[in-house]
């Protein structure tokens, strides 16, 4: 059944967020103009907001509203270590983990040409001022294990190389209580030829 | 047609986020040609070994559900998993699976292509014969889209003479081309091509690098006039790859001048 056309719009509207069908979207305008009005305002103003002012950091491509993100704003941070990441959802995780004191690169994703992602797309260029810069003394590698993510950290370390600073990537293997037996083939492998020396 | 509770083998051309926890798989089989599918969960937590296993290149063997244009993949198991595909080997890997995608309809079965498929991705994972592979690869693929070049007669029904030279129009066939044309032709970007190349490649005697590289070159062109206007954005990833080499020596050379 068709609706009026302000609620039918408002249900358009809402099946542009990820895996939101009709149904779904209907379900949530109804709860919104039954029970949470206020709520519904507030949603509609910060996304009003948010899609106008928020934009890319200039430095690591993060979004902010401002020129510089929290993060590349923040002058306790070691500026000279750069973690190269594929989503700000990485860049939260790799925060709470709460090992890392550098900077990061955000890519937006990572090289798929049969996605039409190529270098440009990842901003490749706004990372190489950076190194021109000469500021920049470490760069890991924190995209995905997947081909995907290992392509994109090779294409970054061919960037990096005639700059001279050296590149890490991530380690690999076995997840905190992780038990061998249940571990992929891949991982495994990865784990035995990326394995450490045991010093405590 | 196979029941939908058989597992069949499935080679993963390629697989891309779908909603919040899923993936959305290129595959292609041996009797149904390619099949896109959906692996649901596939990204949660806890699956990533899953993910793991579902990438470009491995031969994977799972059951293929529903009517849809996507079907759901259920309890893939990797039979066959690859190297892993770095640097420029990335960009062939992807130029495979992008030819398949752009050239070959879901469901349309390809059986002659599957094996071509499967070495032509081990081969470049192991860097082992890749330029052959992929020639091979090309050729089939060329076949089975109907593109039949004759190597051993030209466009006027002559048979081909290993001292002469042939110019290549797809859709067509060789033309002989005149001794006093030759210079014109080198000036064009169609490059001659030798009659002795062309027997060779009629008698598949591949192993010679010169008869490889017209190889490379036939199969370009009769792939180009397959694609019409669409683009391969893998080949333009390969060339920058190779472009890289040139600017980053001349970014290092700057990088010298501002230390200076
Ligand atoms: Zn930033």
């Amino acid at each position: 059944m068709k609706q009026s056309p302000l609620l039918e719009n408002m249900i358009e509207a809402l099946r542009c967020l990820p895996g939101v069908g009709r149904k779904s979207a209907q379900r949530m305008a109804y709860y919104l103009l039954e029970r949470d009005r206020t709520g519904g305002q507030k949603l509609a103003n910060s996304l009003a907001q948010a899609m106008v002012d928020i934009q890319h950091c200039q430095q690591c491509k993060n979004f902010t509203e401002n020129e510089l993100c929290v993060v590349c704003a923040n002058p306790r941070r070691d500026h000279s270590t750069v973690c190269i990441v594929e989503s700000p959802a990485d860049v939260i995780a790799i925060e709470s983990s709460g090992v890392f004191s550098g900077v990061f690169f955000v890519l937006m994703g990572h090289l798929s040409p049969l996605d039409g992602i190529g270098p440009e797309e990842l901003g490749l260029e706004i990372l190489e001022k950076r190194l021109v810069s000469g500021d920049v003394q470490e760069i890991i590698m924190a995209t995905g294990s997947t081909v995907e993510g290992e392509a994109t950290a090779h294409f970054i370390r061919d960037m990096v190389e005639p700059y001279q600073i050296p590149v890490t990537r991530i380690a690999q293997g076995v997840p905190m209580g992780g038990e061998l037996e249940y571990l992929d083939a891949n991982t495994l492998a990865r784990s035995i030829t990326e394995r450490r020396k045991l010093d405590f | 047609m196979t029941s939908e509770r058989t597992a069949i083998p499935l080679i993963v051309l390629h697989s891309r986020p779908y909603s919040d926890s899923s993936l959305i798989i290129e595959t292609f089989s041996e009797h149904q040609g390619r099949i896109p599918v959906l692996s649901k969960g596939a990204r949660r937590t806890g699956k990533q070994s899953l993910r793991a296993q579902l990438q470009m290149g491995v031969l994977i063997e799972a059951c293929v559900t529903g009517r849809g244009e996507i079907k759901s993949l259920v309890r893939p198991e990797v039979i066959e998993s690859t190297a892993g595909f770095y640097g420029e080997s990335f960009a062939m890997a992807s130029y495979i699976s992008e030819l398949l995608i752009k050239l070959t309809h879901p469901g349309d079965p390809h059986p002659s292509l599957f094996s071509k498929i499967l070495n032509c991705f081990k081969a470049i994972s192991t860097r082992q014969n890749t330029l052959l592979s992929i020639r091979l690869f090309e050729q089939c693929l060329l076949t089975e889209m109907g593109v039949n070049v004759d190597y051993e007669q030209d466009v006027n029904g002559n048979a081909i003479d290993a001292n002469e030279f042939y110019r290549l129009t797809p859709f067509y066939g060789f033309e002989c081309v005149a001794m006093d044309d030759k210079n014109v032709e080198s000036r064009s970007s169609h490059v001659p091509l030798k009659g002795e190349a062309l027997l060779a490649i009629s008698r598949q005697y591949l192993s010679d690098a010169a008869v490889l590289s017209t190889v490379k070159y036939i199969n370009r062109r009769l792939i180009d006039a397959q694609l019409g206007t669409t683009k391969l954005n893998s080949r333009e990833l390969w060339l920058k790859w190779h472009g890289r080499y040139q600017q980053t020596q001349k970014a290092s050379l700057s990088m010298q001048n501002n230390k200076a």
